[in-house]
């Protein structure tokens, strides 16, 4: 049967989604892509992806915090990040997993940002802090 | 005596025909405004992913296309409108007659205008219609 055939009820017809940009001309992050993952074709969420990129000030090293934050139907958020120590100027893609699998189908929104904090030493470039968070009652 | 059974039976007969065209005009009336089409389970539009695509690696840069990547839990043929907004600054992509279900599929599109992109940041908002 074609869906023109029948008359389909919008649950949820449209989502929004959120990518930040901050910073001035001399040093700035921006989103570029936010993806979520899932492992087969259920519509389950497992992780997310953000492609972003980062132009910073001369050859300093800074910790940028990549975030996610994911709005459900019910008003909850879930929340995930990641924080690094970066320099120069680059697209970058981090992936983060998710402490909990979402319906797509649950999801309204979906915001990302790339924040760019005090600077950070060359030794800890490689030091990484990522945190998941959910924010609201328990599903 | 017969006259009067006679009356009766006419007047029973009278009764249910009335009752019967009566109803049948009350389930027409219940009919008004409904749709000839089969109500089925309600549709969500899946957004998977969108990749917004710019014109350098500058911070006065501008967004010049977008690429989606879309489903439905329910298949069918669908109107895909993609709106960004950055600033004071709108675009809107559209796709028209597009076959979606639960696997997703890729959309892409040039924007006109081209916004640019500003702090804090661009909305992107996805809506999708059965066509």
């Amino acid at each position: 049967m074609a869906i023109s055939e029948v008359e389909p009820l919008p649950r949820r017809g449209s989502i929004q989604y959120f990518y930040s940009k901050v910073g001035d001309p001399s040093m700035f992050a921006e989103i570029r892509k936010i993806e979520l993952k899932s492992n087969n074709q259920n519509g389950l969420i497992n992780s997310v992806e953000v492609t972003w990129y980062r132009k910073l000030r001369g050859n300093n090293y800074y910790w940028i915090t990549v975030s996610v934050t994911i709005n459900l139907e019910a008003g909850d958020n879930v929340v995930v990040s990641d924080t690094k120590c970066y320099s120069g100027d680059k697209i970058e893609t981090t992936s983060m997993t998710l402490n909990q699998i979402i319906n797509i189908d649950d999801i309204v929104g979906v915001s990302a940002s790339a924040t760019i904090n005090g600077e950070c030493s060359l030794s800890s470039s490689q030091v990484s802090i990522g945190t998941t968070e959910f924010i609201g009652d328990e599903l | 005596m017969k006259k009067l059974i006679l009356f009766i039976i006419f007047s029973l007969l009278a009764f249910i025909v009335t009752a019967y065209s009566t109803s049948i005009m009350l389930a027409e009336v219940g009919q008004l405004g409904a749709s000839d089409k089969t109500q089925v389970s309600k549709y969500n539009i899946r957004v998977y992913s969108i990749l917004l695509s710019v014109d350098k690696d500058q911070y006065n840069n501008w967004i010049i296309s977008i690429t989606i990547t879309i489903a439905s839990s329910i298949t069918g043929t669908y109107n895909i409108y993609a709106t960004v907004t950055s600033g004071s600054c709108s675009a809107t992509a559209s796709w028209s007659n597009v076959n979606l279900a639960k696997t997703p599929s890729t959309l892409s599109s040039p924007l006109s205008p081209q916004c640019t992109y500003t702090t804090p940041g661009a909305t992107v908002e996805v809506r999708g219609e059965p066509a």
